[in-house]
């Protein structure tokens, strides 16, 4: 009789947990009138005008299913949102880091959510397949409001402004979907690519596989230049001041303004990351563990540090302090100015995405499936 | 050639099997006492031995470097130390217990999955050595990026890509194109027998497909760019199925793909068909069977001969073939049947050269124990007369005799690891060595007299760097000038010395072919061509104007007879300009905390499974069996543990356990350990009922094996058993010591369902004995012995006979019947404390290969053979009472080399031997054949 009980309580805890419903349900007066994006603001440069303590503490350790991606970390008023590689999108409350809800989909999230008022939107990668589908939901209600079908794998960032959202997929399509789940237009151009969209004016541009920067007509989808800047790759790009910045998959950092070349910069070594960049310069680091700091104008070399390991995200850029991500189970914590080493943080597995701020806390997301939350306040 | 070729052989013959072993099998034999030691660099584990230190240090440089390469390449780095395990040339590689399995040669290294560790043999070449462990650190690289990519998307990583990828991402970023590589390919698309991308698996396993694999990701970067090499990996979790990820990867069909890389290698190689003359245009093709290599000329008697290596039936030996009165050369004859005894083990087919002496001596060199020999064979008596071999001298390649014939030169690699020059003086038996440096010296041959040795090596400085090329080296004072200063590899020196010229192979236009200079003339500078062929010869020979070598054309190496052509006009000239001073490799700085240490054992898990079962007979059993070595494989740890509690309050009497260690790390392997098995059992051994007993004592074991071929055995046991057929009514106690010892011997050469040639016999005597209680006490004997005689490549007629025989007290009954020994008759029904067997059968190929194409599947089947057999047998306890037999027939499939199944069909002979059954018997089953 008490094995049949033991037995029966095993069986259902484990249909419970099987059964358990993925939601993430905030109520309307936790959302903010405002958007969560990755790479700090629109521009994404990774600048946040904040300057840490000189010890951090962790307030928080929160577990997901899958490892985080490359960039994977949103936030927003009291809320953190996190994608996983396993399919998971999750919501903790900053502060406490309780865990308040999760999103639980076949297939995976490849880059972070992008919050809108009380939506979420984010593509899901399916397996096995050639298709993604883009999700909106409503993260205040809890209800899952579109889910589009698109045709490609979407792993880059998607592009949204007030009323649509931009898809790139891999097989160079460009997609526009309204916030309401209509697709407006799809332009397949057949640029192969693993860049991301990003408008300037009127165009959206993308770097694609054959080393061109591909610029289309923002409201309609149409072609209007293919710069070729490179033999490479180009991969990920971030406007500032009417200025693209981006870098090919030979190790060349690249400015370019009204199509042209202003200037570029051989590293030496592949880079596979966002330039991240304050007023005065661009950041980045390299495959072989270098990291740039370069002028914005002109592209000189500012100063060039090696701390080992592989720097394969964005790092952040602080007021005084350059945040570098490494593969090698390790944070660096650099001076803006001389990339000088000020301290590192280790941790117990790779540390693979930049790391997310907001007014209190730095995230980490490292092996295996943790973010940690650190205070800065 | 000396990479990996071997798996050419692989394919065409089977590797010797090591399942149905235990009983027979062959010996891994561990003649060396490896004392390992350990530099720890930034990332890696370097263990190593004896005197590698300077080989260590500099392949701990060639790991860190590599690590630095890949981690850009792959945006991956591996967070626990991998363990590299260098071992000094091939024959001590063949010793590790990192593998259970034998290692053929032309195994170049291995990455071992369970533990993580990379093994490598440094076989004395610097630039093969950097290959090798670049090789291997894609291997743990991208295993461990793949397996990071699918476990961050929280999915199984159990899967890794076709091995054409695996391979050939290993190629294309740790070897170059070279003439090699170039040669197999070019061999497989003019001969019109590549597969391309969609039927690669056609050629799984064999140096084809790493070379393949290389190529097409050539053609991927080419074409496509680097980056989609890298994509194949980054997005593997994408799709389960490695060709729906090309597809997606390339956005375009594996068809469309594969056209576009065939049309690609179509353009590259069928042009050279214009540039260049195959073998058959102008040679005569004197063997074509097997893999032929090293031919030499003699004349005996006015016979002109050819000898030569050669695999030909599964066995690398020493063959000889002769002119006959129309000019055709035949007869062929083995002189030395190679890899079926100690003293020929193995005659490294892919490195082999012989030579001939004016006075119709030839050397050659095998495998012999623990270290490679020389062997002189006197033409003249049909015999060996001479052999040679030293202890320090681990491997030996290309003797040459001296103009006199009083001397050898060869090439070897001693315990430092290094590759140098020594010459024996044959009368005397000293020993001299010219060179000891890690430079890579080898092919040496005498100059015009016995005072100088041409050979080649990859010393070579300035802008040529690291080129093999030719030098000479003045035997007394130990002076090496050079002879030839190209950017081709140049090796294989064959002097004629009445005319002066120096012959030798170099790779000019990615094809060896046969070049010349003028050896008499102090200021050579000019290099003329010989031969014009598309595909690359080995191992050449002149006499007079005729050419004897080994070509490489479609899949196999033939040996050819060709005439010197003097209407070539290809020259190259060079000059020693700028050649400064010799290059100098560099080793791993230690920093001081990273320092030399000395090996201690750590043990690892090597598997641990448990397992619940139920069925009719013993109820419900659940246990757990798990494993324990140290790195190299040497001390292994065995614990099982079930139980088979039918009630609850059965639960501790019936626990079954056992511990065993077994010890493999010298040369008489040995094991111990201690059991308790306790429970219901049904023994047909001992009678037909069920009983209860508990059995528990410990055990000791112990191998010698005298050579690969033949070891001595031993175990000795202590159990007490405690048996109750009828609790309280019918039971017995014995306090049993049993003790045996064995002779094995296994020199069998195996095919798809069995043994094909050679022999095994088994040779054992035991005794059993209850010290306590006297219930139990018998002697047993067996003898069984089989014996393999070929009648073609693939057939040939098996013999059994087997002696089983217990006498004595509760003596043990022997069992017989089914499919593996008296077939016809129920398996098992035939038992007895004697039991004696008899079999013999006709081994043949039926079906090489079959294809069934259905609308949605392809189904094929290869090498399905066919046995015709006669088994007689009896089997008695006390009184003898008939014979049995059976005749009949079956057919034998291999099931992709996990177990072969087995359909026969037969009359049963009864009525001791008199009559037939009545009908037939149907049996099928599965199982190797005997």
């Amino acid at each position: 009789m008490k094995e049949t009980l033991l037995f029966s309580v095993l069986l259902l805890n484990l249909f419970l947990t099987g059964c358990a419903t993925s939601v993430i349900r905030v109520g309307n007066d936790v959302v903010l009138n405002g958007a969560g994006v990755f790479g700090i603001n629109a521009e994404r440069d990774f600048f946040a005008d904040i300057t840490l303590p000189d010890s951090l503490i962790r307030r928080w350790e929160g577990e997901t299913n899958g490892n985080l991606g490359f960039n994977s970390v949103v936030t927003t008023g009291k809320l953190v949102f996190l994608s996983d590689l396993s399919g998971r999108i999750y919501c903790f409350n900053k502060i406490t880091g309780k865990r308040i809800g999760y999103l639980r989909y076949k297939g995976s999230i490849e880059c972070a959510p992008v919050i809108k008022k009380n939506l979420l939107i984010f593509p899901l990668v399916k397996l096995n397949n050639g298709e993604t589908n883009l999700i909106i939901y409503d993260f205040a209600k809890g209800s899952e409001l579109y889910k589009i079908d698109v045709r490609g794998k979407v792993i880059s960032y998607p592009l949204i402004d007030e009323q649509y959202i931009y898809l790139l997929t891999t097989g160079g399509s460009v997609v526009k979907i309204s916030l309401n789940g209509e697709v407006e237009w799809r332009r397949d151009l057949k640029f192969r690519n693993t860049s991301n969209l990003f408008r300037l004016k009127n165009s959206i541009y993308f770097g694609d596989d054959t080393g061109k920067i591909i610029r289309l007509n923002y409201a309609t989808g149409e072609l209007i230049n293919e710069i070729k800047i490179s033999d490479s790759p180009v991969g990920n790009l971030s406007i500032k001041e009417n200025i693209i910045y981006t870098s090919d998959d030979a190790g060349i950092c690249y400015a370019i303004k009204d199509d042209e070349v202003l200037w570029k910069y051989n590293s030496g070594s592949r880079i596979a990351m966002y330039p991240a960049s304050d007023n005065s310069n661009i950041y980045f680091g390299t495959l072989s563990g270098d990291i740039f700091a370069l002028q914005k104008g002109n592209g000189t070399l500012l100063w060039k540090a090696n701390h080992g390991g592989v720097i394969s995200a964005a790092p952040l850029v602080l007021n005084s302090q350059l945040i570098v991500p490494n593969l090698d189970r390790k944070v660096l914590f650099l001076e803006k100015q001389s990339g000088r080493l000020i301290k590192q943080m280790n941790f117990e597995g790779r540390v693979r995405h930049t790391p997310a701020v907001d007014s209190i806390n730095i995230y980490f997301g490292y092996d295996n499936y943790l973010l940690g939350a650190y205070a800065i306040r | 050639m000396k990479k990996y070729l071997t798996l050419f052989l692989l394919i065409q013959f089977s590797v010797v099997s090591y399942t149905q072993i235990f009983f027979f099998g062959r010996n891994k034999v561990q003649y060396e006492q490896f004392n390992w030691k350990l530099i720890k660099t930034e990332h890696f584990d370097i263990y190593y031995y004896g005197e590698m230190d300077d080989i260590a240090s500099i392949g701990a440089k060639y790991a860190e470097d590599a690590y630095i390469a890949y981690k850009e390449q792959f945006t991956h780095i591996f967070t626990r130390r991998v363990p590299l395990i260098f071992y000094n040339t091939q024959n001590h590689f063949q010793q590790t217990n990192t593998t259970p399995g034998f290692i053929p040669d032309g195994v170049g290294g291995f990455f071992e999955f369970v533990k993580g560790r990379v093994v490598i043999p440094y076989t004395g070449s610097l630039a093969r050595f950097r290959h090798v462990i670049e090789h291997e650190l894609v291997h743990v690289f991208m295993t461990t990026k793949i397996m990071k990519v699918l476990s961050d998307h929280r999915m199984y990583s159990d899967r890794l890509p076709p091995l054409w990828f695996v391979e050939g991402l290993a190629e294309y970023y740790s070897a170059e194109w070279d003439a090699q590589s170039d040669m197999v390919l070019r061999d497989a698309v003019l001969n019109n027998y590549f597969p391309g991308l969609e039927k690669i698996n056609s050629i799984y396993g064999t140096y084809l497909m790493y070379k393949a694999g290389q190529s097409f990701l050539y053609f991927v970067r080419d074409r496509y760019g680097p980056h989609k090499v890298r994509q194949l990996i980054e997005d593997f979790w994408m799709y389960e199925n490695f060709t729906d990820l090309t597809e997606y990867v390339f956005g375009k069909s594996i068809e469309e793909l594969d056209r576009e890389w065939m049309t690609e290698l179509k353009r590259t190689y069928f042009p050279k068909v214009g540039r260049g003359s195959s073998f058959k245009d102008n040679s005569t093709v004197l063997m074509k069977d097997g893999y032929s290599f090293t031919p030499v000329y003699y004349e005996h008697k006015d016979k002109s001969q050819i000898y030569f290596i050669a695999n030909i039936d599964g066995y690398t030996s020493l063959y000889r073939i002769e002119m006959d009165e129309d000019g055709n050369y035949g007869g062929r004859k083995i002189l030395i049947q190679g890899e079926k005894s100690t003293d020929y083990e193995s005659f490294h087919l892919f490195e082999v050269k012989l030579d001939v002496s004016e006075e119709g001596k030839i050397a050659f060199v095998s495998k012999a124990g623990s270290t490679d020999a020389i062997y002189i064979y006197s033409i003249e008596q049909g015999k060996v007369i001479y052999n040679y071999r030293r202890n320090n001298l681990i491997s030996i390649t290309s003797p040459s005799f001296s103009p006199d014939g009083n001397k050898l030169v060869f090439s070897a690699v001693d315990q430092k690891g290094f590759r140098d020059l020594f010459e024996l003086d044959l009368n005397s038996g000293e020993e001299l060595r010219m060179t000891n440096d890690y430079y890579s010296d080898s092919d040496p041959v005498y100059g015009a007299d016995n005072s100088t040795v041409i050979f080649s090596s990859d010393r070579t400085s300035g802008k040529y760097s690291r080129k093999t090329n030719l030098f000479e080296i003045v035997i007394n004072s130990g002076n090496i000038s050079y002879i030839t200063n190209l950017q081709y590899n140049c090796e294989q020196p064959f002097l004629d010395r009445k005319n002066g010229k120096l012959y030798f192979l170099t790779d000019l236009d990615s094809v060896k072919n046969l070049f010349s200079l003028d050896y008499k003339n102090i200021d050579r500078t000019t290099i003329v061509r010989e031969t014009g062929y598309i595909s690359s010869i080995y191992n050449p020979f002149i006499k007079g104007k005729t050419l004897y070598y080994s070509g490489f054309e479609n899949q196999a190496f033939n040996i050819y007879s060709a005439n010197l052509r003097s209407d070539f006009s290809d020259t190259v000239n060079y000059d020693f300009s700028n050649l400064g001073q010799h290059w100098k490799e560099q080793s791993y700085k230690l920093e001081s905390e990273r320092k030399y240490f000395s090996y201690e054992k750590e043990y690892t898990l090597d598997y641990a499974q448990s397992q619940i079962s139920t069925d009719p007979v013993f109820g419900t059993r659940g246990g757990a069996v798990f494993s324990l070595s140290d790195l190299f494989g040497d001390d292994n740890y065995y614990f099982l543990v079930y139980n088979t509690a039918q009630v609850q309050s059965d639960f501790l009497q019936s626990f079954n356990l056992a511990l065993s260690r077994f010890s493999m790390g010298s040369r008489a392997n040995y094991g111990f350990g201690i059991f308790n098995f306790s429970g219901r059992r049904y023994d047909i051994r001992d009678s037909d009922e069920f009983y209860y007993e508990r059995n528990f004592g410990s055990y000791f074991v112990m191998e010698f094996p005298f050579s690969r071929f033949d070891r001595l055995e031993i175990d000795a046991t202590v159990a007490n058993s405690d048996k109750q057929v009828i609790s309280g009514v019918i039971e017995r106690k014995a306090l049993l010591v049993s003790n045996s010892v064995s002779y094995v011997f296994d020199n069998a050469l195996w095919y798809l369902t069995g043994p094909l040639d050679g022999a095994r016999y088994r040779f054992q005597l035991g005794y059993t004995t209850d010290v306590k209680y006297s219930n139990v006490n018998y002697y047993s004997i067996i003898s069984d012995l089989r014996y393999y005689q070929r009648i073609t490549l693939r057939s040939s007629v098996a013999f059994r006979l087997s002696l089983y025989y217990n006498e004595g007290k509760e003596a043990r009954r022997y069992l017989m019947g089914g499919s593996w020994d008296l077939r016809g008759w129920p398996r098992w029904s035939i038992r007895g404390e004697k039991m004696w067997i008899s079999s013999a059968e006709v081994r043949i190929p039926v079906i090489d290969f079959v294809k069934v194409k259905f609308p949605f599947v392809d189904m094929a089947v290869y090498g399905i053979r066919a046995g015709v057999f006669c088994d007689v047998g009896g089997a008695w306890d006390k009184e003898y009472k008939e014979s049995l037999g059976s005749v009949g027939a079956g057919l034998r499939f291999n099931l992709f080399n996990v177990l072969v199944l087995r359909y026969d069909i037969g009359k049963k002979i009864q009525n001791k031997l008199t009559t037939f059954q009545d009908g037939y018997f149907y049996q099928f089953f599965f199982g190797y054949d005997f």
